[in-house]
């Protein structure tokens, strides 16, 4: 069983921390250098926490749990102007990336308005790509509960819905949550700080869900493993510039490389148990900026589990 | 204090409550809040419409050429020294626009040389008063819901009226509005 951890400290002997986790057994997904901090995203196996814990204060560092490691979350606005921006998207884009989920904020084309409200093919296939989607919704109750499901009713990934006033039943939404609406100022008192936790608590609970879902019929191989194959068999992907170069989905990963030159390669890596990614997995073109998507699959489909 | 400033009517009484705060956090953002007054908006979500009416106190004087530069006449031409550096910018368009470009001289960050000899009138160069307005008219539109894209707007000096919906504007809301402009001037 392996543990999210998140790790803050200064960038002198970092290098130590990454050493120490892959000597565990663990796996480095993020690693993010700003000045002279640095903020680690690591898994490392459950029984060994306490060893990279005593590292990190070692090296004057803090260890905290990051629930949300290894998702992507979709928020999604109406738009990006500024009636939803920088309050409340990037509040809740920003609290979620803190406890260890890649968020991509994303803005609609027509998400605005009661009448012209619709989501585009290109905007549906993103959200999909996504483990879970955010949706931020505005002060009404008659809008939220009558007309704007109509943007993510058949969306395929669970949707969290944000908005005002206390609404009795949303429809096609896998929670609401209520206290949050338009806003014009940040998060600050507890009671709105509280209401970003409940945020991220219950995306926790979607992804748990979702992490059910998967385990009735296992992946035939974990996620990371296949990041860390990536990583040795084509070492341009450690030239990317983007923070996270291969960012992991619960059931595969983004791979921040363009699809018409890599796909070929990424199909054809080789694991030393002999079989061919193609086989395990399928490849196939993102619509975020032609990289290349990766769904793992599971036993029932391969037959083996590696 | 502030609920009496901010009145909003609407079908929806929790979401007029909070269109109440927001009103309230964005007039406080963009520094308007002192310039606007008796705010009264009516929404209805159903309908779809979105009618606002303020009482604007507005009394900032305008900006003359002489509250910006001194004159003096030269053998070179007539002089201004800047005195009011703000406003220099203004001041120099409005001078380009009466002399041209050809006209005018700027020796340094302070002094302006003009090829004329008689006196500049004291125009106008600067009015507070739009620029209000126009900030105004912003903060209405982040406070509109966003989908409401069809817009009627009507700004003096002492009052606005904005009237905003996703659908054609129906006669019956110009009305109302009317009646609220008419109901404040009697209150």
């Amino acid at each position: 069983m392996l543990e999210p951890l998140m790790y803050t400290g200064g960038v002198y002997r970092n290098d130590e921390l990454i050493e120490l986790v892959e000597d565990l057994g663990g796996y480095v997904l993020q690693k993010n250098v700003m000045q002279l901090e640095v903020v680690l995203l690591i898994v490392v196996p459950f029984d060994d926490i306490d060893v990279v814990e005593q590292k990190a204060a070692q090296l004057l560092g803090t260890i905290n749990r990051a629930p949300l490691i290894g998702a992507e979350i979709a928020v999604v606005a109406p738009s990006l102007a500024y009636h939803h921006m920088p309050h409340p998207t990037c509040d809740i884009a920003e609290y979620l990336r803190r406890k260890g989920a890649k968020t991509n904020i994303i803005g609609l084309a027509r998400g605005v308005g009661r009448r012209a409200a619709q989501l585009t093919k290109s905007e549906r296939g993103l959200i999909n790509e996504h483990d879970i989607a955010v949706f931020i919704f505005g002060d009404f109750e008659s809008c939220i509960t009558e007309v704007k499901w109509e943007l993510y009713s058949d969306l395929d990934i669970p949707v969290i819905v944000t908005g005002g006033p206390k609404c009795k039943a949303v429809p096609y939404a896998f929670a609401y949550i209520n206290g949050i609406g338009r806003r014009a100022k940040g998060f600050h008192k507890e009671i709105e700080l509280s209401t970003l936790e409940d945020v991220a608590t219950i995306s926790g609970k979607a992804l748990d869900e979702k992490r059910e879902e998967l385990a009735k019929d296992q992946l035939c191989i974990n996620p990371l493993r296949v990041m860390d194959e990536i990583n040795q068999q084509i070492p341009e992907i450690l030239e990317s510039l983007s923070p996270t170069p291969i960012t992991l989905h619960l059931d595969g990963m983004r791979i921040k490389l363009p699809y018409d030159e890599y796909s070929e390669r990424i199909k054809e890596i080789k694991l030393i148990e002999g079989p061919y990614l193609s086989e395990l997995a399928d490849v196939s073109p993102s619509y975020m900026r032609g990289y290349i998507i990766l769904k793992i699959k599971p036993k029932s489909v391969t037959g083996f589990m590696l | 204090m502030e609920s009496e400033k901010v009145v909003v009517e609407s079908p929806d009484e929790r979401g007029a409550k909070l269109l109440e705060e927001l009103t309230n956090d964005i007039l406080m953002d963009l520094n308007i809040a002192r310039s606007i007054d008796n705010i009264r908006i009516y929404v209805d979500p159903n309908e779809p419409v979105f009618i606002l009416y303020a009482k604007l106190s507005i009394s900032l004087p305008n900006v003359r050429v002489s509250d910006v530069a001194n004159m003096s006449h030269t053998e070179e031409g007539l002089k201004l020294d800047i005195i009011n550096e703000q406003y220099a910018f203004n001041l120099i368009d409005k001078l380009t626009e009466i002399y041209g470009r050809a006209n005018i001289l700027q020796l340094d960050r302070y002094t302006l040389l003009v090829a004329t000899d008689e006196d500049i009138p004291d125009v106008i160069v600067f009015e507070p008063i739009e620029e209000l307005k126009r900030k105004i008219i912003d903060s209405i539109r982040r406070i509109t819901p966003e989908g409401y894209r069809i817009i009627k707007h009507d700004i003096t000096n002492e009052y606005i009226l904005f009237i905003a919906s996703e659908e054609p504007l129906k006669d019956e809301w110009l009305e109302k509005g009317k009646t609220l402009i008419e109901e404040m001037r009697g209150a």
